[in-house]
């Protein structure tokens, strides 16, 4: 059983900072193992001119870390932290995007955070949840739209993207992330003092 | 070069590089990095690293742009198959030295950046986690399955039992981290003192501007 430290103070608890990045790293492990199997797809979708929904279908699980993080330690800055935390680990360890990994960790952090933000930082059950999951794909999609030229493509394809992510967002960081604060609750691991 | 320097310097022209719509940009910006390379004394696996690597989304992209663009959508292909390129060449400056540079990088953060110690001091510690990290995943999925069932990447109860053991582990390692002296927001002194020379800033203020100075022509 962790205790988590319910003081609304700025400082961050080691114990909180802890958690957060193992948390983040779980995670990224997770969907790192995914790594060879996003790349056949891809590479698969290459020829047709649809390589972009191989990671719009994997986006969700990449931002998994960030509505976690916010559910278990619930404090501002939770979910741009965990998802800065798991970008960190995976520039540290030679991710292939190294730099730019971290740059999408933190406006995927924003975005998710955003959610929960726009409820006052007082819902974090599955209205905040989802909420976060919207916000991420928007705050995301706006992102894809400089740094993967999506701005330049066809309307049409713009909002199966944009639909494809949507679900994405809405099944990992949604579904998934309500299911497993489920379990949490039941199990009554997290003590908050 | 400092490698927090070197980062701020990469960060800086990255995050500059993405919003700006220039195929000679991008294509400078890739001669310069495969210049510099050539005095870092790459092994050839990693050159075929930064050649590999970029080619697939760099070609998912380029396929994509052509097919379902608009506008000057075959202008856009090519910028973003050597926007691909510049990325990872240029980040590789910054990453593909981290194995040697990781502790002098973090060492920087922390008495030079001045980022909280709790920071990075859990950074460093859950590093050294992953190999068990790893190996606590294959114990999970194993468990499971000696029990007939398979964990899907899907399933919430994959990842309820990694948080188990990241509760676990974040508890022992608080423990341990407090009971070696470590104490949340104290001042501390350092074996190893970080110097950042003068020459390095010199540098990152000297490729910044001359960054700068290549926009410009207006060639985006």
């Amino acid at each position: 059983m962790q205790t988590i430290s319910k003081s609304k103070s700025t400082r961050w608890a080691l114990r909180d900072v802890l958690l957060l990045a193992f948390v983040a790293v779980f995670i990224g492990f997770i969907f790192w193992v995914l790594g060879p199997i996003y790349n056949l797809l891809s590479a698969a979708l290459t020829p047709l001119g649809l390589a972009p929904f191989a990671n719009e279908l994997l986006i969700g699980g990449w931002m998994m870390a960030a509505p976690l993080a916010s559910i278990l330690i619930r404090q501002a800055g939770a979910g741009v932290l965990g998802e800065l935390f798991a970008s960190a680990v995976e520039m540290l360890l030679g991710g292939q995007w190294g730099v730019a990994t971290l740059l999408s960790g933190f406006v995927q952090g924003i975005g998710s955070e955003a959610g929960f933000a726009v409820l006052g930082y007082k819902n974090w059950g599955w209205r905040g949840i989802f909420a976060s999951a919207i916000t991420g794909t928007i705050v995301t999609f706006i992102w894809s739209a400089f740094r993967d030229g999506y701005s330049s493509y066809h309307i049409g394809l713009l909002i199966a993207l944009f639909i494809t992510r949507f679900l994405s967002l809405l099944f990992f960081g949604g579904v998934l992330v309500v299911a497993i604060q489920k379990l949490i609750e039941k199990a009554g691991v997290l003590h908050r003092d | 070069m400092n490698p927090l320097i070197k980062f701020t310097t990469v960060m800086v022209i990255a995050l500059e590089l993405t919003f700006i719509k220039s195929v000679t940009l991008n294509v400078i910006v890739i001669g310069v990095s495969a210049f510099l390379y050539l005095f870092l004394k790459l092994h050839w696996r990693q050159w075929l690293w930064l050649f590999i690597l970029p080619l697939l989304p760099g070609l998912g992209s380029w396929f994509s742009l052509m097919y379902f663009g608009t506008g000057d959508h075959e202008h856009m292909a090519w910028i973003m198959l050597s926007r691909v390129f510049a990325y990872l060449w240029l980040g590789g400056l910054f990453t593909l030295k981290l194995n040697d540079e990781r502790d002098v990088f973090l060492a920087t953060l922390e008495q030079k950046a001045k980022l909280s110690a709790t920071f990075v001091y859990a950074l460093v510690g859950v590093l050294n986690f992953m190999p068990a990290v790893s190996q606590e995943m294959k114990t999970i999925r194993v468990a499971s399955q000696m029990r007939g069932q398979t964990l899907h990447i899907w399933q919430p109860q994959l990842y309820f039992k990694a948080i188990l053991a990241a509760i676990r582990w974040s508890q022992n390692l608080a423990e341990g981290m407090v009971s070696h002296g470590f104490t949340e927001g104290a001042a501390r002194t350092h074996l190893q003192v970080v110097t950042i020379k003068r020459r390095d800033w010199f540098l990152l203020i000297i490729i910044l501007i001359a960054f700068q100075l290549l926009l410009l022509p207006n060639w985006y």
